[in-house]
């Protein structure tokens, strides 16, 4: 088993010139011997305000929330704020980036990271003599 | 982080299923033998443990959905209250929620949400990050006297769980008419 949290670390994060608060989505992230595997819950998020990119080892996600329908409401109790959602990954070159696979649904953003066939583990064999 | 910056004091009451049923448990146990024992049972490690966690759920505003307590965060889903010129609007947080796993029914003027989040990961994955809500929960909200529970109405989109609780007819404004005899 690879331990590739260590190179799943989260890059710095930026300073964001889009209006209204950005928070950080939450996250799980797993491991198969094929991929790694990230879901990011963003809801009310569809397909269409979803911001995938991989620039430079960084693998950034970024959701967009219409805050329109919250305009005419008052508020009377919160217990979560509502924003956009900006978080950035620093992503190991064991990764086959371009086989990277993103689905939006029910507001989670789900990720197929592929590693890169150097990266499968693989067994070797001993030979006697 | 995510707070609730937005604070107004709660029409709401917020019942919430017990959280730490385990911990306290154990901590029940443990306290008992303690007394037993008379140790100074606020030296025990897991009441140190849970008044660091009263404090940081105090300090956060109390709201176990949004703060981040020993427990990690969520250990239900947050909800937001609105009120517009019609009623009462609910939203709450539900993202990777199936609209089937979830249930809405009112009694009385409490209105009870519950819903099961199952992993969408594959099974054979091995865990490296769990800062997502998984699993169960379940909770009651009690609506003011004003809110007409019964012509409610639930939509799910987007991971985002909104209902719609019109004002009763009866506490709204009516304009007599006057007639002239």
């Amino acid at each position: 088993m690879t331990t590739e949290t260590t190179a799943l670390k989260q890059a710095n994060s930026e300073e964001t010139t889009r209006a209204g608060r950005t928070f950080s989505p939450l996250v799980n992230i797993s491991e198969t011997p094929d991929a790694i595997w990230l879901s990011a819950d963003m809801p009310g998020v569809d397909e269409a305000g979803v911001d995938v990119r991989f620039d430079d080892g960084v693998l950034s996600i970024e959701g967009h929330v219409d805050v329109e329908e919250y305009k005419h409401l008052t508020p009377v109790s919160t217990e979560y704020n509502v924003g956009n959602y900006m978080r950035r990954f620093r992503l190991s070159d064991r990764i086959d980036v371009d086989r990277i696979r993103a689905k939006m649904a029910e507001g989670v953003l789900q990720l197929e990271l592929p590693k890169a066939d150097h990266a499968k583990t693989r067994e070797i064999q001993v030979t006697a003599g | 982080m995510r707070g609730s910056l937005d604070r107004v004091p709660s029409v709401l009451s917020f019942d919430r299923t017990p959280r730490f049923t385990v911990d306290r448990k154990v901590n029940k146990v443990s306290e008992d033998i303690m007394a037993l024992l008379s140790f100074a049972r606020h030296n025990h490690p897991i009441d140190t443990l849970l008044r660091l966690q009263d404090e940081l759920e105090h300090a956060f505003g109390g709201t176990a959905g949004s703060a981040p307590g020993l427990s990690g965060r969520g250990t239900h889903p947050p909800a937001n209250l609105f009120k517009d010129s019609d009623g009462y609007v609910l939203t709450l947080e539900a993202p990777g929620f199936d609209a089937q796993n979830v249930s809405v029914e009112t009694v009385g003027q409490s209105l009870k949400l519950s819903g099961k989040r199952d992993s969408e990961e594959p099974a054979n994955a091995s865990p490296h990050r769990r800062e997502c809500f998984r699993g169960e929960f379940q909770r009651s909200l009690q609506f003011p006297a004003d809110a007409d529970l019964n012509r409610s109405d639930a939509k799910m989109r987007n991971g985002l769980l909104t209902i719609r609780v019109p004002f009763k007819a009866e506490t709204q404004p009516r304009q007599i008419e006057i007639t002239s005899s």
